[in-house]
């Protein structure tokens, strides 16, 4: 089953470019294409085999590589695509001799340095002057002890993963080793950087050297992993080699030219003295140890001998081969193996070495197994409480011991010779970013509802929209705080707190989050004349959330009694009080006050802004939180003496009143279940309206407003020249009957059986509640507590009966037809997904928010006439339930963002988006619906989205988006989520996340300007303008006059338009407060044609054409006239725009 | 035509008389309305001939009322009916049974009139109006209502006649119960009754009611039969059977081989495989 499954899932993704093409398609020319409902590719045929050659005897070969798909790889199309992967990333064979010679000439290139007759002391670098180079590192304080004279280098070595055969594209580079000889270095050179500063002249000499040859493109400095202590060169080859390839050159030194012992984690090598320009000297023991420091001179000193080691356990194995270069295109893709402190690919190779140690990992396993092996082993080893030796914990009593190691890093990875600790650099978070991404990685493999390898591999899995909040630090105030405070005299760096950072902002949200981590800053190259390069003293903190703490209130502490209680007052500050709690114990506490549900997802933020400032003296301004910038679209203005208008603090982003519509739901819906004489029970009552699922972008409010307009009996009305009251819709409600024999099995006597049930209800609530009704022939509405309920009495019967209809035969036959399917997607579907949708809103706290936004997104695009409500709900809802390759969003921004990338990404074309509400369906189902959907495409909508209740997909997208509007929306979601992920990543100053939600009117060619006072949606907008009337909202005092009821003059206005021109023109508005409706004509009604009965609507006779026959053309300035007519006291202005 | 247009003579094209029209006095723009006299080869006693002038392209937002009053006012003779379509047909609608439950359309949009006069001679009087300038529809005596004055008024009028619509109920349900019954008897009436040929029809009220014409029951027999069958048949039994079945399977393994073979390829040909 398994196997089939996959080859379904993706038999349909093989084709996607075409799409991407078609995406820029203008909207001129997409309309014309608008008709066609589908537009779907053929999917490739399939291929058969000939009898002789599917029957014939199978070679003994063939045997075992059929054995051995099944038992080694998941699947066959697995192993292709595994193998089709590692052939991208390779180098091709000419490439490869065209490298090879490169490096070679390179090699005696280098070889045929001249030596320097003096020596200079290190601080006079005047001879530097000359060569026109900077020095890639910063030397402070410039007077140190200690003479430089260049010497030839003693080899050059091809080291690392090009060794192994484990390099990979796109950062294809060759590591070469210069070592260098022992002449140059003098005895006391571990002293106060002094190596650190030989190794920078020796590969600034080198580089001024290589400035001469010509089969070079460019020569760049940059820090290898980011780290400034120890820097390389970069060499790009001349022709089509240096497109795809690069060389790095770094220096070795040999292990025995100081003794390994001198760089003992504990031991100081960089005298506080010299660094801090004291005059009186210290004891050496005395002064506090330089691990950092100590570090990078060791793996120098050991970069050849780990390679060796590496080369002997993993370098004669292709399958241990592929299996590392798949590792590192997993980790590439997630962003983890670049950057100082990254899990490097050294790193990598090295813990698959040690797994081959431990004889977890065998030469004879496929690479998927080994894939497999390590992602398991990353995900379950305890690595950060135990950490790794690699040479056991033995013999020399001399050599650092586990617990040293412990002390002075967070990551403990010893290479074989005991010494160096190769993870030194890495801070534990991303480490355990590495374990958690093991974790989800290796359930998504274990899943076959998705492909796993796509989301392994393929996919990327960008920093930005992995976390749920994004916090941006300037650590300049941080750093200087640092130094101030330790007197530290390992390195000066941004990189130095980021450590300490991370600490305290983990403890400040202690379960409110389940992972933080820092962003891994990529390092940057530059040309060696522009010296070294600028700090980066900019921190990107990522945060997982905890769905259940996330937004808790309160952060209890230890008793007021114990001792752990002055640690909590220490850490929190003024903000720790003592607090009685309900069992009587008293403890410390913060507490953070929220009264909304918006307020409260506002606390993580409150917590990080206060620690940082009490802890790093890192000021507000320092600090840009990301994750509920959007609220704001949420929200509705209000205005207080006349100011401008400023959102409501006590609305929030309306959940409140989501929660009040349904309360007051519930109890009608007792009422309605307790009326006395209603001839047939209700069996169920489901409300179908978006609010009732809590994604109405806008929650209905109550009806409290000022009475204007005319009073009629017992009911308001409104007038042509008063402001329109805002609109109270009715929200539906569908009540199932019990079913009666009854019944007729009739329609239209059905159709008058349920009017007569109407009128009763209507009359039973009224004299037993005292309800107002407005009764109509399909409902009631039903006025309670300011809100209208569209009450639908409906008979699951009445379903069958409009499918039932006889065959010629005198056969009795169920087909569904328009008004059957109609009727189920109202009586039935829409309450479903309502309920499911509602769950899970109860599940995931933001999913309500994000729909409401992604609802909002798309209405400020003018398309939401255009995409059904339903349809973002589910894929939305999708977001949440399938969010491989992240976890489920639990931040507004984060899901929003998702949705976006979602929308712009997703192959409509090729899938279907399955949505497993409640895990309901099983594989085969799911399987079914994947092959129903490629072997027929052309039945399923353009947007397929099966649930459990409907595996045709099409409930709600059948008619809707076409292929045009599709497109549109993918072409914005892309320039949205630009913009969007840009300001995530770089938190620009200045830049309004707003306008991804202002449409460009200028493609449209004519706008229709309302008079924003009639628009009774207008303090929705965006953009709230200053003089824009905002309604006063609050409790309903029940007078029982029916204020007016559903009563929008712009949706009226819109559907005259829609029903006059509709083959001319498309009408596009946002429905949330837009005050213009844009109008773009259909290009075949822009074309002159001939007289025809048919064809004459808005058309004149063409008088300017000199043709035999009569042209007509379409009426253009009648039409407009029309817009002015049809909306008379609507419209503000009709304008052209000039395109 | 430019300049028959501009001199205001009559303007025909195809047949059909122009006609402009606008909205009222301060309308810029103008649509024309095109006249011929209504002729088919089937004619319906709504729409006599002669009499029956056939008009093209009426603007939304023009009713009945005001096409009379426009060929009243044009001099061709006294109208005496109105019927507006969406589209051209030579019957008339079916008159609405109920004035709650709708079961045509309603007609919105551009759309066709059928012009009735009382008169032959007033149709021609028609087609032979000259273009001149464009007519006005919606005069201060007689306005017609668009956009926000419409809407109210729509609005005010929205209400619901419940004692009538429960008396049309009544009435509707008296009637159904009576076709009925009616149906029921004349079915009772047959029941045992062998017609010309000696055929008997089974119906629901005899004593062998037999099993109900429909598809579901249709399924479920062919079902049962095919189970049947499929229970007699032994798979697996002779040696020739299994030996057929392994070389299916591996006859399966290479087909799917083949398949991932060829998809693989396609996925290469559109770059599927870059990781970057």
């Amino acid at each position: 089953m398994k196997r089939t499954h996959r080859l379904e899932k993706n038999g349909v993704i093989q084709d996607s470019s075409d799409v991407d093409e078609t995406v820029d398609v203008a909207m001129d020319d997409a309309v014309t294409n608008g008709d066609h409902i589908h537009q779907v590719q053929p999917i490739a045929k399939k291929v058969k085999l000939n009898k002789g050659e599917l029957y014939k005897p199978p070679t003994n070969e063939e045997i075992t590589q059929l054995k051995e798909t099944e038992s080694l790889f998941q699947s066959g199309l697995f192993r292709m695509q595994i193998n089709e992967l590692l052939g991208e990333v390779r180098l091709k064979k000419t490439k490869k001799s065209q490298l090879d010679s490169f490096l070679h000439t390179l090699k005696e290139s280098i070889m045929a340095v001249k030596n320097m007759k003096t020596s200079f002391e290190l601080k006079n670098q005047d001879w530097l002057k000359k060569l026109k180079i900077k020095v890639p590192i910063k030397q402070e304080p410039l007077d140190v002890k200690g003479k430089f004279q260049f010497q030839k280098p003693k080899s050059v070595k091809v080291i690392g993963s090009y060794l192994l055969g484990t390099c990979t594209k796109p950062d294809y580079h060759v590591d070469l080793a210069l070592e260098i000889p022992k002449e140059c270095i003098q005895a006391k050179d571990h002293l106060n950087h002094r190596y650190l500063r030989k190794r920078a002249l020796y590969l600034t000499c080198i580089a001024a050297h290589l400035r001469k040859d010509k089969s070079i493109e460019k020569l760049e400095f940059s820090y290898h992993h980011g780290n400034p202590m120890k820097p390389i060169v970069i060499v790009t080859p001349t022709g089509s080699v240096g497109k795809t390839c690069t060389v790095h050159l770094h220096t070795t030194i040999e292990e025995d030219c100081f003794k390994l012992n001198r760089f003992h984690i504990n031991k100081n090598n960089v005298r506080s003295g010299w660094l801090f320009g004291e005059t009186e000297e210290k004891e050496e023991n005395d002064e506090s140890p330089t691990p950092q420091y100590n570090t990078a001179i060791l793996a120098d000193m050991l970069l050849e001998k780990n390679l060796q080691f590496l080369h002997s356990t993993i370098g004669g194995s292709q399958n241990i081969q592929d299996g590392v270069t798949l590792l590192k295109i997993w980790l590439g893709q997630r962003e983890l193996n670049k950057g100082q402190g990254s899990f490097s690919g050294f790193i990598l190779s090295m813990y698959v070495a040690h797994l081959v140690s431990l004889h977890k990992v065998s030469p004879l396993m496929s690479s998927y197994q080994i894939v497999r092996t390590t992602l398991l082993n990353l995900s379950t080893f305890d690595w950060l409480k135990d950490g790794i030796m690699m040479h056991g914990t033995s013999e020399d009593p001399l050599k650092p011991t586990r617990e040293e190691f412990k002390a002075v890093s967070g990551v403990v990875f010893v290479d074989p010779s005991g010494y160096l600790n190769i993870c030194a650099d890495m801070t534990p978070d991303t480490l355990k970013r590495v374990q958690h991404e093991a974790k989800l990685s290796l359930q998504h493999m274990e899943e076959t509802t998705i492909d796993a390898f796509e989301i392994l591999f393929m996919q990327r899995v960008p920093f930005t929209r992995t976390f749920d909040t994004l916090i941006h630090i300037k650590t300049s105030c941080a750093i200087e705080h640092a130094v101030k405070q330790h007197r530290n005299s390992d390195v000066r760096s941004a990189s130095a707190v980021v450590p300490s950072i991370l600490q305290v902002v983990t403890r400040a949200l202690g379960n409110r989050a389940s992972l933080v981590c820092h962003k891994l800053q990529p390092c940057e190259k530059w040309d060696i004349k522009d010296g070294d390069h600028p700090d980066e003293n900019q921190l990107c903190l990522g945060v997982l959330l905890n769905e259940e703490h996330s937004n808790s209130l309160l952060e209890k502490g230890p008793p007021a009694d114990s001792p752990e209680a002055k640690g909590f007052r220490n850490f929190w500050g003024e903000k720790s009080e003592l607090r009685r709690f309900k069992d009587g114990s008293i403890c410390e506490a913060v507490v953070w006050n929220a009264e909304t549900i918006a307020a409260k997802r506002h606390v993580t933020s409150k917590i990080i802004k206060h620690v940082l400032t009490r802890h790093f003296n890192i000021t507000e301004s320092c600090i840009k939180y990301m994750g509920n910038h959007l609220d704001s679209l949420l929200c509705i203005p209000h205005r207080s003496n006349k100011n401008k208008p400023r959102p409501d603090p006590s609305y929030g982003t309306g959940e409140e009143h989501s929660f009040m519509v349904m309360k007051t739901y519930e109890t009608l819906s007792k009422i309605i279940r307790n009326l006395d004489d209603l001839p047939l029970t209700v069996n169920t009552i489901q409300g179908s309206d978006a609010v009732f699922r809590h994604t109405q972008v806008f929650p209905q409010e109550a009806a409290s407003y000022k009475p204007s307009g005319i009073f009629e009996g017992k009911r308001r009305l409104p007038s042509a020249g008063r402001n329109v009251p805002p609109v109270l819709a009715p929200l539906k409600v569908i009540c199932i009957m019990e079913g009666s024999g009854k019944m007729p099995e009739d329609k239209d006597a059905m159709q008058r059986i349920k009017a007569a049930f109407h009128i009763k209800l209507a009359e039973l609530l009224h004299k037993q509640h005292n309800l107002e009704t407005v009764v109509h022939t399909d409902h009631v509405d039903i006025f309670k507590d300011g809100f209208l309920f569209a009450v639908y009495l409906s008979f699951l019967r009445e379903i069958a009966v409009l499918k039932l209809e006889t065959a010629p035969n005198g056969m009795v036959k169920m087909k569904d037809n328009s008004a059957s399917v109609a009727l189920e997607k109202d009586i039935v579907h829409t309450p479903k997904l309502t309920s499911t949708l509602n769950g899970l809103g109860t599940e995931h706290q933001t999913y309500c928010a994000v729909a409401r936004l992604a609802k909002r997104w798309i209405s400020a695009q003018y398309l939401g006439d255009y995409i059904q409500d339903e349809v973002v709900d589910m894929i939305v809802a999708y977001l949440y339930i399938s969010p491989a390759p992240h976890t489920a969003p639990v931040s507004v921004l984060g899901g929003f963002s998702r949705f976006l990338y979602l929308v712009s990404t997703y192959d409509w074309n090729l899938n279907p988006l399955i949505i497993n509400f409640n895990n309901v369906l099983t594989k085969e189902e799911i399987t079914s619906i994947q092959v129903q959907f490629s072997k027929d495409r052309t039945s399923f909508p353009l947007m397929c989205l099966p649930t459990s209740f409907d595996q045709s997909g099409g409930v709600w997208s059948r008619r809707s988006p076409n292929p045009m509007m599709l497109n549109r929306l993918v072409v914005l979601a892309k320039e949205s989520l630009l913009v969007l992920e840009n300001h995530l990543t770089h938190c620009t100053k200045g830049v309004d996340l707003k306008q991804i939600f202002r449409a460009p009117l200028d493609h449209y060619d004519v706008i229709i300007k309302l008079i924003p006072k009639y628009v009774p949606t207008a303090f929705q907008s965006v953009d709230v303008p200053d003089e824009t009337i905002i309604p006063k909202f609050g409790e309903y005092s029940n007078d029982h006059v029916l204020p007016v009821i559903d009563f929008n003059p712009v949706q009226l206005f819109l559907k005259e338009l829609r029903e006059s021109f509709d083959d001319i023109a498309l009408f596009f508005y946002d429905k949330y407060g837009g005050d213009v409706i844009a109008v773009l004509w259909k290009p075949p009604s822009l074309q002159p044609s001939k007289f025809q009965v048919s064809h004459i609507d808005a058309r004149r006779v063409d008088v300017e054409s000199n043709k035999q026959d009569v042209q007509m053309v379409t009426n253009i300035e009648a039409i407009i006239q029309d817009f002015y007519t049809i909306g008379q006291g609507l419209v503000k202005s009709v304008t052209k725009t000039q395109k | 035509m430019q300049r028959k247009m501009s001199s205001g003579e009559n303007v025909s094209v195809h047949g059909f008389t122009v006609l402009p029209v606008k909205f009222d006095e301060k309308s810029d723009g103008f649509h024309q309305l095109f006249l011929k006299e209504h002729s088919v080869r089937e004619t319906h006693k709504s729409k006599p001939t002669k009499r029956t002038l056939f008009v093209l392209n009426v603007p939304p937002y023009c009713n009945e009322e005001c096409l009379k009053r426009l060929f009243t006012v044009e001099d061709c003779g006294k109208v005496e009916d109105v019927i507006l379509q969406k589209k051209p047909s030579s019957t008339a609608k079916p008159k609405e049974e109920s004035t709650f439950f709708r079961t045509g359309e309603l007609i919105k949009g551009f759309k066709v009139a059928y012009v009735v006069f009382r008169k032959e001679n007033a149709v021609q009087k028609a087609i032979k109006l000259p273009y001149g300038k464009p007519r006005i529809l919606s005069t201060p005596d007689a306005p017609i209502l668009t956009g926000m004055k419409k809407w109210c008024q729509e609005y005010k009028d929205r209400t619901m006649d419940i004692p009538g619509l429960q008396k049309e109920i009544d009435l509707y349900m008296e009637e159904f119960d009576r076709k009925q019954k009616e149906e029921e008897e004349r079915l009772q009436s047959q029941e045992g009754v062998p017609d010309e040929d000696g055929w008997v029809t089974v119906t629901k009220f005899g004593k062998n009611k037999g099993i109900p014409r429909t598809e579901v029951q249709e399924k479920r027999i062919t079902d049962k039969e095919r189970k049947k069958r499929k229970d007699k048949e032994l798979l697996n039994f002779y040696s020739f059977q299994m030996r057929e079945s392994k070389r299916e399977h591996l006859a399966t393994l290479r087909q799917k081989f083949e398949e991932d073979k060829q998809r693989i390829a396609m996925m290469k040909a559109s770059r599927k495989f870059k990781p970057y």
